[in-house]
């Protein structure tokens, strides 16, 4: 009984320390313009992933991150429709010129990376991250 | 420049709304007390946005996403029932607040509603601001020009307060009466429009998953970066293109709600006039 609590404890430390510490993700350049999406590397191992995003182009961006390939995504009134991927997390109102960075936990799979703003999508803004295990 | 303005003027706007209603009833109700602590709370909010935001920076953490999009959620509600709260109370209350019957009546409203409304515009400054702090600090080191994006930032709220003070004048002004009639109105869109932003956070956050369909694409009125957008977008809650479970509930919040505002407010007992 005992026990199991000590080892709650050490992984509930464990746990705080990994979701604070930033020093060892792995850096992803994303390059946001009118109307794409580069990630450099596409590929990346599993782990903690930091994007350091850019908007260089004339309007504002919104950056998500979703579990999953996005071949099932379908455009219904200009809006991605990707209820069937879980959203990992998002960065909105990315203004021209700004520079935010995202830091996620990424386990190995396909990810779909997009701008969903109306009409964001299907001009072209998605790209694919693979996480290698 | 023109893109912040828009962003700090949509974040504003509804806090400003609500904090300018509130100070005109507060100041026609005559207790100087609730009036005084009303903008010691706006100026404690703000501070504690501001406080939020820096220390977030500072640490450079974030929030998981689930955990924000239920947070914001929860908080979203939290005001959609408060300012329901503060249209029922300015229903009730409207006959006691004219102006001639200032004195007599500020001891029967010094009661703990008034107090839930001061509390109403600290949270109201706290459900918008911590939003917008977090984007204004973000600006700073975030963005190529942060000095032109936090200007542009700072302009479109001092543009959302200045709608407010052109309430809390208006309210002081005009006809009670009618004056909660317009305000009750626009009080009870903004709800609407809370209550939906909700469903819409449930939803990102995987809770909610019917309905997700796009109903109308709204783009055309509501293209993001725009000024009219913003100020619509503030006030009206909805997304460019709402799914159809988000126009559903705003629609089936907002008709009752519009039907309780416009109809008459109840009878007051007559009063016995002894000589």
């Amino acid at each position: 009984m005992k026990r199991t609590a000590v080892l709650a404890i050490a992984a509930a430390l464990t746990l705080g320390a990994c979701s604070s510490a930033d020093g060892d993700a792995v850096p992803v350049e994303a390059a946001l313009v009118d109307y794409s999406i580069t990630l450099s590397p596409a590929e990346v191992p599993a782990g903690r992933v930091s994007f350091a995003i850019s908007n260089t182009g004339d309007l504002t961006h919104e950056f998500e991150v979703l579990e999953g390939n996005g071949d099932s995504i379908t455009v219904d009134k200009g809006v991605a429709d990707t209820s069937s991927l879980t959203v990992i997390d998002e960065v909105e109102d990315i203004i021209p010129g700004g520079t935010p960075t995202l830091t996620v936990d990424l386990e190995s799979g396909v990810y779909t990376v997009l701008c969903n703003l109306p009409e964001h999508y299907e001009r072209g803004m998605v790209t694919t991250l693979t996480v290698t295990p | 420049m023109l893109t912040t303005f828009v962003i700090g003027l949509r974040e504003g706007v509804e806090a400003a709304l609500i904090v300018g209603i509130i100070a005109s009833v507060l100041r026609r109700d005559g207790d100087r007390r609730a009036f005084r602590a009303m903008w010691a709370g706006v100026a404690l909010a703000v501070l504690l946005c501001i406080g939020v935001a820096v220390g977030l920076r500072v640490a450079g953490s974030q929030l998981p996403f689930r955990s924000r999009e239920i947070m914001e959620g929860i908080l979203t509600l939290v005001a959609a029932a408060g300012v329901l709260y503060m249209v029922a109370w300015m229903r009730r209350h409207a006959h006691e607040l004219k102006p001639e019957l200032e004195e007599k009546t500020a001891d029967a409203l010094r009661d703990g509603s008034t107090w839930a409304l001061v509390g109403l515009a600290f949270f109201a400054v706290i459900r918008e601001g911590l939003e917008t702090a977090i984007f204004l600090v973000a600006l700073v080191g975030g963005t190529a020009n942060p000095v032109v994006g936090l200007t542009g930032g700072l302009l479109g709220i001092l543009t959302a307060v200045a709608i407010g003070w052109g309430i809390y004048r208006g309210g002081l002004r005009f006809d009670l009466r009618r004056f909660f009639r317009v305000t009750g109105v626009v009080l009870v869109v903004l709800a609407a429009g809370l209550v939906a932003s909700a469903v819409h956070s449930f939803a990102e956050a995987g809770l909610i998953g019917f309905w997700q369909a796009p109903a109308v694409d709204l783009s055309a009125i509501l293209a993001p970066g725009t000024v009219r957008a913003a100020l619509l977008t503030a006030f009206l809650g909805l997304q460019p293109v709402p799914t159809y479970l988000e126009l559903a509930v705003w629609i089936a919040f907002l008709v009752p709600a519009l039907v309780f505002v416009l109809s008459p407010p109840p009878n007051r007992p007559t009063e016995v006039v002894t000589p």
